[in-house]
C-alpha cells in the first residue's frame, strides 16, 4: 500500500513537471538576416475577429458569470469597435521589408495555424530555437523561404479579479504574437510577444461609449504596430538614427 | 502606515453569511463610479436660435478656479505605485486567510495607501504653486480673471451675448460658463478648461453641454513656478488670454452652421509628437495651426494642444 502511494505521488510529480513546459524566450532578429537578400519572404497577418473581455486571476464559474454581467456594457461596446487599423499592419510590414530589399509575398489565405502539426524540437539543449508548429510545408506551397506570422493574442479589455472582487480598474490591451521562421528547417529567426496596455485617462466607467478606455485601446493598437516594426528593424539602422540625434 | 488592523477581518465569512446580498454589493461597488457624458447637440433647436441673443452667466469658483494636478508626473506616479506594492507586501498574511480575505485586504489597503499618496503628492505640488495661488487671489479680488473671460466670450460670433436681464424678454438661450485652470504637477503646463452649457430658457432644458480645453505649450521646467509668477503673473495671464482666444474659436467652430452636419471630420487615431514624446489620440482632427492640434476627442470635448502631426 505504501509503495502504491509513492508511485502515485511520483506519477503526479512527473505529470506536473511535464505540464510546466519551458516558455519560449524572445528571439531577436539578427542583422545577419538582412545579408541573405535572395530569400523570398511570405508575410501572413492573421485577421482579428473582434475584441474580447479577459478576466485575470482566480475566477470560478459563478464569479465568471457575475463579472461578465457587470462588464457586459463595456464588453459589447468593445466587441463592436472598428479594428480596421490593425489590417494596416500588413501593408506596413510589406513596405518595411520591401524597403530593406526583401522579396515579399503577402499571404492572404487562412493558414489555419492552430491546425498545423506540432514540430518536434530537434535541439533539446535550446541552443537554437524552433517553431512549435510545423510551417515547412508552406515552402513548397507558396514558393517562399521564410515565413513571418503575426497573429492577435489578447485584444480588448482585461481586468484583474479575485473571485468576483475586481482588483483594479479594467485596462485596454492589445497583444500580438509574431514569429519569423526559416522554412528550410523550421528554425525561429525572430520570436516575440508584443503587448501594450492603457488605463483610461479619467473615469473608465462611462457607458455607453467608454471614451477613456476606447482611446486607450486605439493608442495600444498603434503602439503595437510601431513596436512590431521596430523589432523587425535592422539594428544598424536604429544605431545610425541614434548617432544622428 | 500599519495595516495590521486588517488581520482578522474575515470578509469571506461575512460574504458567505450574506449570500445573494454580497453579489448585489459587488455589482453596486463596481457600478457606483459610473459616469456618463451628456454631449448634447440638438442641432436644429440650437441653430435656429443661435443668432438670437443669449444671456451669459459665468460661474467663477474663486476657491477652485486654479488647481494643481496630482497625477501628471509619471515619475511620481511610478514611485507611488512602488510604495503601494511594498507596503502591501510588508503585511504578513493572516494565519488561515483565504484568497477572498487576501483580495479584500489588498483592495482596502491599496485604496487607502493610494488615497494617502495622492494626497501627499497633491500637497507637495500645491505647496510649490503657493506663490501663484497668492498672486491670483489678489487679482481675483480685482475681478481680473472674470473680466478676461467675459471679454473673450463677448466676441463669440454665433451665439451673441445679450442683456443679462431675462425679465425683459431676453433671451431664449442662456449660456452658463464654468472656467477652470489646472497647473500640471511638474508646473510646466496649464490646462484651461471651459465647461459650456446652453439652455433653452423657454423649455427650461439643456440643449448643449460640452467642454473646451486648451493645453499650453510646455514651459521650461527649470524656471519652476517663477515662470508663471514673475512680473505680476505676466505669463499666467498671457497663457489664460491665449487659451480663451483659442477656446472662443473652438466655440465658434462648434456653432458655425456650415461646419456641422454632413461634413463632420472622420474619427481616427491621430498621431503626434511633442517634447514629451509620441502620442496617439482617438478623435476627429479639426485643424492644425502654428504647431497646435485641435481635435474633438471621444468624449465630444474640443481640445487644443501643442504637437506636430506624424
Amino acid at each position: 500500500m505504501r509503495s502504491l502511494k509513492i508511485i502515485i505521488v511520483m506519477l503526479n510529480i512527473m505529470l506536473l513537471v511535464g505540464c510546466a513546459g519551458v516558455p519560449q524566450p524572445p528571439v531577436p532578429l539578427l542583422d545577419t538576416y538582412w545579408e541573405k537578400q535572395n530569400q523570398k519572404l511570405g508575410v501572413y497577418i492573421q485577421q482579428l475577429e473582434k475584441p474580447e473581455f479577459y478576466m485575470e486571476g482566480d475566477v470560478r464559474l459563478l464569479d465568471y458569470a457575475i463579472n461578465a454581467a457587470v462588464m457586459s456594457s463595456a464588453t459589447s461596446h468593445f466587441e463592436g469597435l472598428d479594428v480596421s487599423d490593425y489590417d494596416v499592419l500588413r501593408g506596413d510590414i510589406n513596405r518595411h521589408f520591401l524597403l530593406q530589399g526583401s522579396d515579399v509575398e503577402l499571404l492572404m489565405d487562412d493558414l489555419k495555424i492552430n491546425d498545423l502539426a506540432e514540430y518536434e524540437d530537434p535541439n533539446k539543449e535550446d541552443t537554437i530555437y524552433f517553431a512549435k508548429k510545423d510551417y515547412t510545408a508552406f515552402k513548397k506551397k507558396y514558393g517562399i523561404d521564410h515565413l513571418l506570422v503575426v497573429y492577435p493574442k489578447r485584444v480588448g479589455l482585461a481586468r484583474p479579479y479575485q473571485g468576483f472582487i475586481p482588483m483594479g480598474d479594467p485596462r485596454a490591451i492589445f497583444e500580438v504574437h509574431g514569429e519569423l521562421v526559416d522554412l528550410n528547417n523550421n528554425q525561429l529567426l525572430w520570436y516575440a510577444d508584443v503587448l501594450h496596455a492603457n488605463f483610461s485617462s479619467g473615469e473608465w466607467d462611462e457607458p455607453p461609449t467608454f471614451p477613456g478606455l476606447t482611446n486607450g485601446f486605439y493608442a495600444a493598437l498603434e503602439a503595437v504596430k510601431k513596436d512590431v516594426l521596430t523589432r523587425l528593424q535592422k539594428k544598424a539602422v536604429k544605431q545610425a538614427k541614434l548617432d544622428v540625434k | 502606515m500599519s495595516l495590521n488592523f486588517l488581520a482578522g477581518f474575515n470578509i469571506m465569512r461575512v460574504f458567505n453569511g450574506l449570500g445573494a446580498a454580497c453579489l448585489s454589493a459587488g455589482l453596486l461597488l463596481v457600478g457606483c463610479n459610473s459616469t456618463s457624458h451628456s454631449y448634447l447637440l440638438k442641432e436644429n433647436a440650437i441653430i435656429n436660435k443661435a443668432l438670437d441673443k443669449a444671456a451669459l452667466e459665468i460661474v467663477m469658483d474663486d476657491d477652485n478656479f486654479l488647481s494643481v494636478s496630482a497625477q501628471h508626473n509619471p515619475g511620481a506616479r511610478a514611485a507611488m505605485s512602488q510604495s503601494i506594492s511594498t507596503a502591501f507586501q510588508s503585511v504578513p498574511p493572516t494565519p488561515g486567510a483565504g484568497p477572498g480575505e487576501m483580495a479584500a485586504a489588498y483592495v482596502i489597503a491599496t485604496y487607502m495607501i493610494k488615497a494617502q499618496a495622492d494626497s501627499s503628492m497633491h500637497s507637495a505640488a500645491s505647496n510649490r504653486a503657493l506663490p501663484l495661488f497668492e498672486l491670483l487671489k489678489q487679482e481675483q479680488n480685482k475681478g481680473r480673471p472674470e473680466a478676461i473671460i467675459r471679454g473673450h466670450l463677448l466676441s463669440m460670433k454665433f451665439i451673441q451675448i445679450g442683456e443679462l436681464n431675462t425679465a425683459t424678454g431676453c433671451c431664449e438661450l442662456k449660456v452658463v460658463v464654468r472656467p477652470q485652470v489646472q497647473l500640471s504637477n511638474d508646473l510646466s503646463t496649464l490646462e484651461v478648461k471651459v465647461d459650456y452649457t446652453v439652455s433653452d430658457t423657454t423649455a427650461g432644458e439643456v440643449v448643449y453641454k460640452n467642454s473646451f480645453i486648451y493645453l499650453t505649450d510646455p514651459a521650461q521646467q527649470e524656471r519652476g513656478i517663477d515662470h508663471w509668477t514673475n512680473n505680476s503673473a505676466k505669463e499666467f495671464f498671457g497663457a489664460l488670454d491665449l487659451a480663451l482666444r483659442e477656446i472662443v474659436k473652438m466655440i465658434d467652430f462648434e456653432f458655425m452652421p456650415n461646419e456641422r452636419g454632413e461634413h463632420k471630420p472622420k474619427v481616427a487615431t491621430i498621431k503626434y509628437q511633442n517634447k514629451a514624446g509620441s502620442f496617439y489620440e482617438r478623435g476627429s482632427l479639426l485643424w492644425t495651426v502654428n504647431r497646435r492640434i485641435t481635435l474633438r476627442d471621444l468624449r465630444g470635448n474640443l481640445r487644443s494642444f501643442h504637437g506636430d502631426l506624424l
